[in-house]
Protein backbone atom coordinates (compact mmCIF):
# COMPACT_ATOMS: atom_id res chain seq x y z
CA UNK A 1 0.00 0.00 0.00
CA UNK A 2 1.37 3.42 -1.02
CA UNK A 3 2.04 6.27 1.36
CA UNK A 4 0.20 9.59 1.27
CA UNK A 5 1.28 12.16 -1.30
CA UNK A 6 0.07 15.67 -2.05
CA UNK A 7 1.12 16.91 -5.49
CA UNK A 8 0.78 20.69 -5.79
CA UNK A 9 0.31 22.48 -9.11
CA UNK A 10 -1.32 25.74 -10.10
CA UNK A 11 -2.62 27.65 -13.10
CA UNK A 12 -3.64 31.26 -13.57
CA UNK A 13 -6.92 30.89 -11.76
CA UNK A 14 -6.45 28.25 -9.05
CA UNK A 15 -4.14 26.07 -7.02
CA UNK A 16 -4.62 22.35 -7.54
CA UNK A 17 -3.67 19.68 -5.05
CA UNK A 18 -3.84 16.00 -5.89
CA UNK A 19 -3.99 13.65 -2.91
CA UNK A 20 -3.09 9.99 -3.16
CA UNK A 21 -2.63 7.11 -0.71
CA UNK A 22 -4.04 6.69 2.79
CA UNK A 23 -5.03 9.57 5.08
CA UNK A 24 -3.53 8.35 8.33
CA UNK A 25 -1.27 9.33 11.23
CA UNK A 26 1.67 10.01 8.91
CA UNK A 27 0.14 12.71 6.74
CA UNK A 28 0.90 16.40 6.73
CA UNK A 29 -1.62 18.58 4.90
CA UNK A 30 0.08 21.73 3.59
CA UNK A 31 -1.08 25.24 4.51
CA UNK A 32 -3.39 26.91 1.99
CA UNK A 33 -2.15 29.74 -0.25
CA UNK A 34 -5.27 31.86 0.18
CA UNK A 35 -4.48 34.19 -2.73
CA UNK A 36 -6.24 31.81 -5.15
CA UNK A 37 -9.07 29.27 -5.02
CA UNK A 38 -7.96 25.75 -4.12
CA UNK A 39 -9.18 22.57 -5.77
CA UNK A 40 -8.27 19.23 -4.19
CA UNK A 41 -8.58 16.07 -6.25
CA UNK A 42 -9.30 13.15 -3.92
CA UNK A 43 -9.65 10.34 -6.45
CA UNK A 44 -6.60 8.39 -5.32
CA UNK A 45 -7.27 8.48 -1.57
CA UNK A 46 -7.26 4.84 -0.57
CA UNK A 47 -8.15 4.81 3.14
CA UNK A 48 -8.93 7.12 6.04
CA UNK A 49 -8.30 5.84 9.53
CA UNK A 50 -9.41 7.50 12.77
CA UNK A 51 -6.22 9.53 13.06
CA UNK A 52 -6.52 10.64 9.43
CA UNK A 53 -10.04 11.83 10.23
CA UNK A 54 -8.67 13.80 13.17
CA UNK A 55 -5.97 15.47 11.03
CA UNK A 56 -8.44 16.28 8.26
CA UNK A 57 -11.04 17.73 10.68
CA UNK A 58 -8.37 19.83 12.38
CA UNK A 59 -7.18 21.17 9.03
CA UNK A 60 -10.76 21.97 7.99
CA UNK A 61 -11.33 23.73 11.30
CA UNK A 62 -8.17 25.79 10.89
CA UNK A 63 -9.30 26.87 7.41
CA UNK A 64 -13.01 27.23 8.07
CA UNK A 65 -13.09 30.87 6.85
CA UNK A 66 -11.62 30.00 3.46
CA UNK A 67 -14.46 30.18 0.94
CA UNK A 68 -12.81 28.94 -2.23
CA UNK A 69 -12.18 25.29 -1.49
CA UNK A 70 -13.46 22.71 -3.97
CA UNK A 71 -13.23 18.93 -3.63
CA UNK A 72 -13.24 16.81 -6.76
CA UNK A 73 -13.66 13.10 -7.46
CA UNK A 74 -14.18 12.25 -3.80
CA UNK A 75 -14.07 8.45 -3.39
CA UNK A 76 -16.36 6.34 -1.23
CA UNK A 77 -13.88 6.26 1.66
CA UNK A 78 -13.99 10.01 1.85
CA UNK A 79 -17.71 10.65 1.22
CA UNK A 80 -18.61 7.98 3.76
CA UNK A 81 -17.40 10.31 6.50
CA UNK A 82 -19.49 13.31 5.37
CA UNK A 83 -22.60 11.97 7.06
CA UNK A 84 -20.82 10.55 10.11
CA UNK A 85 -18.84 13.57 11.23
CA UNK A 86 -20.31 17.05 11.19
CA UNK A 87 -16.92 18.80 11.02
CA UNK A 88 -15.64 16.73 8.12
CA UNK A 89 -16.80 19.30 5.55
CA UNK A 90 -18.29 22.74 5.99
CA UNK A 91 -20.95 24.61 4.07
CA UNK A 92 -18.26 26.73 2.44
CA UNK A 93 -16.70 23.72 0.70
CA UNK A 94 -18.00 22.81 -2.74
CA UNK A 95 -18.08 19.11 -3.59
CA UNK A 96 -17.76 19.27 -7.36
CA UNK A 97 -17.87 15.53 -7.97
CA UNK A 98 -17.92 12.31 -5.97
CA UNK A 99 -18.00 8.57 -6.58
CA UNK A 100 -20.99 6.39 -5.90
CA UNK A 101 -20.36 2.63 -5.78
CA UNK A 102 -22.81 0.23 -7.42
CA UNK A 103 -22.75 -3.51 -6.82
CA UNK A 104 -24.50 -6.62 -8.04
CA UNK A 105 -24.88 -9.38 -5.45
CA UNK A 106 -25.78 -11.71 -8.33
CA UNK A 107 -22.71 -11.16 -10.52
CA UNK A 108 -20.51 -9.76 -7.71
CA UNK A 109 -19.57 -6.94 -10.11
CA UNK A 110 -18.87 -3.41 -8.92
CA UNK A 111 -18.79 -0.02 -10.61
CA UNK A 112 -17.80 3.33 -9.15
CA UNK A 113 -19.84 6.01 -10.92
CA UNK A 114 -18.74 9.65 -10.79
CA UNK A 115 -21.58 12.05 -9.94
CA UNK A 116 -21.11 15.66 -11.12
CA UNK A 117 -22.46 18.81 -9.48
CA UNK A 118 -25.06 20.42 -11.73
CA UNK A 119 -25.68 17.23 -13.67
CA UNK A 120 -26.34 14.42 -11.20
CA UNK A 121 -26.93 16.47 -8.07
CA UNK A 122 -27.41 20.02 -6.84
CA UNK A 123 -26.15 21.65 -3.67
CA UNK A 124 -29.77 21.99 -2.48
CA UNK A 125 -30.14 18.21 -2.27
CA UNK A 126 -31.55 17.32 -5.71
CA UNK A 127 -30.15 13.95 -6.77
CA UNK A 128 -30.63 11.88 -9.92
CA UNK A 129 -29.48 8.28 -9.57
CA UNK A 130 -28.79 6.74 -12.98
CA UNK A 131 -29.60 3.18 -13.98
CA UNK A 132 -26.36 1.23 -13.93
CA UNK A 133 -26.09 -2.22 -15.48
CA UNK A 134 -23.51 -4.96 -15.05
CA UNK A 135 -21.72 -6.78 -17.89
CA UNK A 136 -24.77 -9.03 -18.38
CA UNK A 137 -27.12 -6.08 -18.72
CA UNK A 138 -28.67 -6.56 -15.27
CA UNK A 139 -29.39 -3.58 -13.06
CA UNK A 140 -26.91 -2.98 -10.28
CA UNK A 141 -27.86 -1.64 -6.86
CA UNK A 142 -26.31 1.18 -4.91
CA UNK A 143 -23.52 -0.19 -2.73
CA UNK A 144 -24.22 2.40 -0.05
CA UNK A 145 -27.02 3.22 2.30
CA UNK A 146 -28.50 6.15 0.30
CA UNK A 147 -30.04 7.88 3.32
CA UNK A 148 -26.66 8.13 5.00
CA UNK A 149 -24.40 8.48 1.98
CA UNK A 150 -26.22 11.37 0.31
CA UNK A 151 -27.29 13.10 3.51
CA UNK A 152 -24.52 15.70 3.16
CA UNK A 153 -26.38 17.17 0.18
CA UNK A 154 -29.44 18.01 2.26
CA UNK A 155 -27.42 19.37 5.14
CA UNK A 156 -25.88 22.04 2.97
CA UNK B 1 -40.37 -11.63 15.65
CA UNK B 2 -40.01 -15.42 15.47
CA UNK B 3 -39.76 -16.78 19.01
CA UNK B 4 -37.22 -19.52 18.27
CA UNK B 5 -33.87 -19.76 16.59
CA UNK B 6 -33.47 -22.91 14.53
CA UNK B 7 -31.22 -24.14 17.31
CA UNK B 8 -32.99 -26.43 19.79
CA UNK B 9 -33.61 -24.87 23.17
CA UNK B 10 -32.69 -21.33 22.14
CA UNK B 11 -35.49 -18.81 22.51
CA UNK B 12 -35.49 -15.48 20.73
CA UNK B 13 -36.23 -12.76 23.31
CA UNK B 14 -38.09 -9.62 22.38
CA UNK B 15 -35.73 -6.92 23.58
CA UNK B 16 -38.58 -4.46 24.22
CA UNK B 17 -40.26 -6.84 26.65
CA UNK B 18 -37.27 -7.37 28.91
CA UNK B 19 -37.91 -5.94 32.36
CA UNK B 20 -35.16 -3.51 33.44
CA UNK B 21 -34.60 -5.48 36.65
CA UNK B 22 -34.59 -8.88 34.99
CA UNK B 23 -31.41 -10.90 35.42
CA UNK B 24 -30.55 -12.25 32.00
CA UNK B 25 -27.28 -13.97 32.78
CA UNK B 26 -24.48 -13.76 30.24
CA UNK B 27 -26.44 -14.43 27.06
CA UNK B 28 -29.08 -12.65 25.02
CA UNK B 29 -30.54 -14.23 21.90
CA UNK B 30 -32.74 -11.70 20.19
CA UNK B 31 -33.24 -9.79 16.94
CA UNK B 32 -33.17 -6.28 15.52
CA UNK B 33 -31.58 -4.67 18.57
CA UNK B 34 -29.69 -1.51 17.68
CA UNK B 35 -25.99 -1.00 18.29
CA UNK B 36 -26.81 1.40 21.14
CA UNK B 37 -29.09 -1.17 22.80
CA UNK B 38 -26.41 -3.85 22.60
CA UNK B 39 -23.81 -1.57 24.14
CA UNK B 40 -26.17 -0.37 26.84
CA UNK B 41 -27.16 -3.90 27.85
CA UNK B 42 -23.57 -5.13 27.82
CA UNK B 43 -22.58 -2.20 30.01
CA UNK B 44 -25.55 -2.13 32.38
CA UNK B 45 -26.54 -5.78 32.55
CA UNK B 46 -23.10 -7.25 31.96
CA UNK B 47 -24.33 -9.33 29.02
CA UNK B 48 -21.32 -11.14 27.50
CA UNK B 49 -22.87 -12.66 24.38
CA UNK B 50 -25.41 -10.81 22.28
CA UNK B 51 -26.56 -12.92 19.31
CA UNK B 52 -29.19 -11.74 16.83
CA UNK B 53 -31.26 -13.95 14.59
CA UNK B 54 -31.06 -11.81 11.45
CA UNK B 55 -27.29 -11.65 11.57
CA UNK B 56 -25.46 -14.31 9.56
CA UNK B 57 -24.75 -17.85 10.73
CA UNK B 58 -26.61 -17.57 14.01
CA UNK B 59 -26.22 -21.29 14.80
CA UNK B 60 -22.43 -20.88 14.69
CA UNK B 61 -22.71 -17.65 16.68
CA UNK B 62 -24.70 -19.39 19.41
CA UNK B 63 -22.20 -22.25 19.45
CA UNK B 64 -19.36 -19.75 19.70
CA UNK B 65 -21.05 -17.98 22.63
CA UNK B 66 -21.28 -21.29 24.45
CA UNK B 67 -17.71 -22.21 23.52
CA UNK B 68 -16.29 -18.86 24.67
CA UNK B 69 -18.06 -19.23 28.00
CA UNK B 70 -17.13 -22.88 28.64
CA UNK B 71 -13.81 -23.32 26.87
CA UNK B 72 -12.41 -19.86 26.11
CA UNK B 73 -8.98 -21.20 25.19
CA UNK B 74 -10.48 -22.60 22.00
CA UNK B 75 -11.30 -19.03 20.99
CA UNK B 76 -7.90 -17.70 22.02
CA UNK B 77 -5.96 -20.52 20.34
CA UNK B 78 -8.07 -21.22 17.25
CA UNK B 79 -10.23 -18.15 16.66
CA UNK B 80 -11.17 -18.75 13.02
CA UNK B 81 -12.18 -22.35 13.71
CA UNK B 82 -14.17 -21.30 16.77
CA UNK B 83 -15.98 -18.47 14.98
CA UNK B 84 -16.67 -20.50 11.86
CA UNK B 85 -18.30 -23.20 13.94
CA UNK B 86 -15.82 -26.08 13.87
CA UNK B 87 -16.91 -28.56 16.48
CA UNK B 88 -13.38 -29.26 17.72
CA UNK B 89 -11.17 -26.35 16.79
CA UNK B 90 -7.52 -27.35 16.52
CA UNK B 91 -4.36 -26.36 14.76
CA UNK B 92 -5.22 -28.23 11.58
CA UNK B 93 -8.68 -26.66 11.25
CA UNK B 94 -7.23 -23.25 12.01
CA UNK B 95 -4.54 -23.53 9.33
CA UNK B 96 -7.11 -24.59 6.77
CA UNK B 97 -9.17 -21.46 7.42
CA UNK B 98 -6.32 -18.94 7.50
CA UNK B 99 -6.21 -16.88 4.32
CA UNK B 100 -3.34 -14.63 5.36
CA UNK B 101 -1.57 -14.18 8.67
CA UNK B 102 1.28 -12.08 10.01
CA UNK B 103 3.54 -11.82 13.00
CA UNK B 104 4.17 -8.10 13.30
CA UNK B 105 7.86 -7.37 13.81
CA UNK B 106 7.97 -3.69 13.08
CA UNK B 107 5.51 -0.79 13.07
CA UNK B 108 6.26 -0.23 9.37
CA UNK B 109 4.89 -3.72 8.64
CA UNK B 110 1.54 -1.97 8.51
CA UNK B 111 1.87 -1.14 4.82
CA UNK B 112 2.66 -4.73 3.91
CA UNK B 113 -0.07 -6.16 6.15
CA UNK B 114 -2.72 -3.88 4.65
CA UNK B 115 -1.52 -4.62 1.11
CA UNK B 116 -1.76 -8.36 1.67
CA UNK B 117 -5.20 -8.10 3.26
CA UNK B 118 -6.29 -5.94 0.33
CA UNK B 119 -5.16 -8.61 -2.16
CA UNK B 120 -6.91 -11.32 -0.17
CA UNK B 121 -10.20 -9.40 0.01
CA UNK B 122 -10.05 -8.47 -3.68
CA UNK B 123 -9.86 -12.18 -4.44
CA UNK B 124 -13.15 -12.71 -2.60
CA UNK B 125 -15.28 -9.70 -3.48
CA UNK B 126 -15.35 -6.69 -5.75
CA UNK B 127 -17.51 -4.64 -3.38
CA UNK B 128 -15.41 -1.54 -2.79
CA UNK B 129 -17.34 -0.50 0.30
CA UNK B 130 -16.55 -3.80 2.01
CA UNK B 131 -12.88 -3.68 1.02
CA UNK B 132 -12.53 -0.27 2.67
CA UNK B 133 -14.40 -1.39 5.79
CA UNK B 134 -12.13 -4.41 6.24
CA UNK B 135 -8.97 -2.41 5.53
CA UNK B 136 -9.98 0.37 7.89
CA UNK B 137 -10.69 -2.18 10.60
CA UNK B 138 -7.31 -3.84 9.98
CA UNK B 139 -5.62 -0.45 10.21
CA UNK B 140 -7.34 0.34 13.52
CA UNK B 141 -6.58 -3.09 15.03
CA UNK B 142 -2.94 -2.82 13.97
CA UNK B 143 -2.68 0.69 15.38
CA UNK B 144 -4.20 -0.40 18.67
CA UNK B 145 -1.85 -3.37 18.96
CA UNK B 146 1.32 -1.32 18.53
CA UNK B 147 0.48 2.14 19.93
CA UNK B 148 -1.99 1.30 22.72
CA UNK B 149 -1.75 -2.26 24.04
CA UNK B 150 1.90 -2.18 25.20
CA UNK B 151 1.58 1.23 26.87
CA UNK B 152 -1.81 1.07 28.61
CA UNK B 153 -2.59 0.34 32.22
CA UNK B 154 -5.66 -1.80 32.95
CA UNK B 155 -7.87 1.26 33.39
CA UNK B 156 -7.00 2.52 29.89
CA UNK B 157 -6.96 6.08 31.16
CA UNK B 158 -4.23 7.32 28.84
CA UNK B 159 -4.80 7.43 25.07
CA UNK B 160 -1.63 5.50 24.10
CA UNK B 161 1.58 6.93 22.68
CA UNK B 162 1.80 9.46 19.87
CA UNK B 163 1.17 7.88 16.49
CA UNK B 164 4.70 7.88 15.12
CA UNK B 165 6.69 4.77 14.16
CA UNK B 166 9.70 6.19 16.01
CA UNK B 167 7.83 6.10 19.34
CA UNK B 168 7.32 2.36 19.40
CA UNK B 169 9.47 -0.72 19.54
CA UNK B 170 8.06 -4.21 19.25
CA UNK B 171 9.40 -6.70 21.78
CA UNK B 172 10.24 -9.83 19.76
CA UNK B 173 8.76 -12.04 22.49
CA UNK B 174 5.47 -10.11 22.41
CA UNK B 175 4.78 -9.63 18.73
CA UNK B 176 1.18 -8.87 17.75
CA UNK B 177 -0.40 -11.32 15.35
CA UNK B 178 -3.01 -10.60 12.67
CA UNK B 179 -4.97 -12.97 10.49
CA UNK B 180 -7.85 -13.14 8.02
CA UNK B 181 -9.99 -16.04 6.86
CA UNK B 182 -13.38 -16.75 5.32
CA UNK B 183 -16.04 -19.46 5.31
CA UNK B 184 -17.75 -18.61 2.04
CA UNK B 185 -20.13 -16.06 3.57
CA UNK B 186 -18.15 -14.27 6.26
CA UNK B 187 -14.70 -12.75 6.34
CA UNK B 188 -13.12 -12.77 9.79
CA UNK B 189 -10.26 -10.47 10.61
CA UNK B 190 -8.46 -10.69 13.92
CA UNK B 191 -5.58 -9.23 15.90
CA UNK B 192 -3.94 -10.66 19.00
CA UNK B 193 -1.54 -8.86 21.31
CA UNK B 194 0.43 -10.29 24.23
CA UNK B 195 -0.41 -7.59 26.78
CA UNK B 196 -4.06 -8.07 27.77
CA UNK B 197 -4.48 -4.42 28.72
CA UNK B 198 -7.78 -3.73 26.98
CA UNK B 199 -10.45 -2.52 29.43
CA UNK B 200 -13.64 -3.80 27.82
CA UNK B 201 -16.09 -1.76 29.89
CA UNK B 202 -14.25 1.41 29.05
CA UNK B 203 -14.09 0.45 25.39
CA UNK B 204 -17.85 -0.19 25.21
CA UNK B 205 -18.57 3.08 27.00
CA UNK B 206 -16.36 4.90 24.51
CA UNK B 207 -18.13 3.33 21.52
CA UNK B 208 -21.52 4.13 23.04
CA UNK B 209 -20.48 7.73 23.52
CA UNK B 210 -19.69 7.90 19.80
CA UNK B 211 -23.21 6.69 18.96
CA UNK B 212 -24.82 9.03 21.46
CA UNK B 213 -22.93 12.20 20.47
CA UNK B 214 -21.81 14.04 17.37
CA UNK B 215 -18.56 12.27 16.45
CA UNK B 216 -16.79 15.55 15.89
CA UNK B 217 -17.24 16.28 19.61
CA UNK B 218 -15.79 12.92 20.63
CA UNK B 219 -12.55 13.12 18.65
CA UNK B 220 -9.54 13.48 20.91
CA UNK B 221 -7.32 16.33 19.65
CA UNK B 222 -4.70 16.04 22.38
CA UNK B 223 -1.94 13.44 22.62
CA UNK B 224 -2.48 9.79 21.68
CA UNK B 225 -5.15 8.38 19.37
CA UNK B 226 -8.24 10.03 17.94
CA UNK B 227 -10.51 7.96 20.20
CA UNK B 228 -12.97 6.93 17.48
CA UNK B 229 -11.18 3.86 16.12
CA UNK B 230 -13.16 1.38 18.21
CA UNK B 231 -16.40 2.99 17.06
CA UNK B 232 -15.30 2.69 13.43
CA UNK B 233 -14.57 -1.00 13.95
CA UNK B 234 -17.90 -1.67 15.68
CA UNK B 235 -19.81 0.29 13.05
CA UNK B 236 -18.23 -1.62 10.15
CA UNK B 237 -18.35 -5.19 11.44
CA UNK B 238 -21.36 -7.51 11.50
CA UNK B 239 -20.04 -9.23 14.63
CA UNK B 240 -17.33 -8.29 17.09
CA UNK B 241 -15.55 -10.81 19.33
CA UNK B 242 -13.47 -9.50 22.23
CA UNK B 243 -11.34 -11.72 24.43
CA UNK B 244 -9.08 -10.40 27.17
CA UNK B 245 -6.89 -12.35 29.57
CA UNK B 246 -5.69 -9.53 31.74
CA UNK B 247 -1.95 -9.04 31.55
CA UNK B 248 -1.60 -11.96 29.13
CA UNK B 249 -3.36 -11.33 25.83
CA UNK B 250 -6.13 -9.52 24.00
CA UNK B 251 -7.76 -11.03 20.93
CA UNK B 252 -10.25 -8.94 18.96
CA UNK B 253 -11.91 -10.39 15.87
CA UNK B 254 -14.52 -8.92 13.53
CA UNK B 255 -16.68 -10.60 10.94
CA UNK B 256 -18.01 -9.09 7.73
CA UNK B 257 -20.74 -10.39 5.45
CA UNK B 258 -18.96 -10.29 2.15
CA UNK B 259 -21.60 -11.38 -0.32
CA UNK B 260 -24.09 -8.69 0.59
CA UNK B 261 -24.35 -5.14 -0.69
CA UNK B 262 -23.50 -2.31 1.65
CA UNK B 263 -27.18 -1.46 2.08
CA UNK B 264 -27.94 -5.07 3.09
CA UNK B 265 -24.95 -5.14 5.42
CA UNK B 266 -26.02 -1.95 7.13
CA UNK B 267 -29.39 -3.59 7.95
CA UNK B 268 -27.80 -6.54 9.77
CA UNK B 269 -28.26 -6.33 13.54
CA UNK B 270 -24.90 -6.79 15.22
CA UNK B 271 -23.57 -9.57 17.41
CA UNK B 272 -21.16 -8.94 20.24
CA UNK B 273 -19.17 -11.54 22.18
CA UNK B 274 -17.06 -10.71 25.21
CA UNK B 275 -14.81 -12.85 27.36
CA UNK B 276 -12.62 -11.45 30.14
CA UNK B 277 -10.60 -13.04 32.92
Amino acid sequence: MDQFKCVITSNLTENIWTFSGPLNEHIVIPPIDKSKPLSINMKKITLINSYGIRIWCKWIQENKEFKDLTLEECPFVFVNNFSKISGFITNLITVKSFYVPFFSEESQERKDVLFHLGEDYQINGFLRIPDIKDSKGEYMELDVNPIKYFSFLKRR
Amino acid sequence: MPDEFDVPGIKCLNIDEIHPEENLGDFIFTDNASAQTILQMCLNKKIRHFVQKSNLAHAQEIALAQKMAKDPDKYFSFPLSAIFGQENPDEASEKKLQGVFFDINNPTDKFNVLAQIENYIKGLTKASSLLYEVLNTADELFTNAIYNAPYMDFNNENPGVERDFRNVRIDSSKRPYMFVGNDGARIVLGCKDQFGTLNVERLLARIKKCYDSDLSNVINYSSGGAGIGAFMIFESAASVYIGVKQGIQTLVCCSFAYKLSSASRSQLPKNLHIYTE
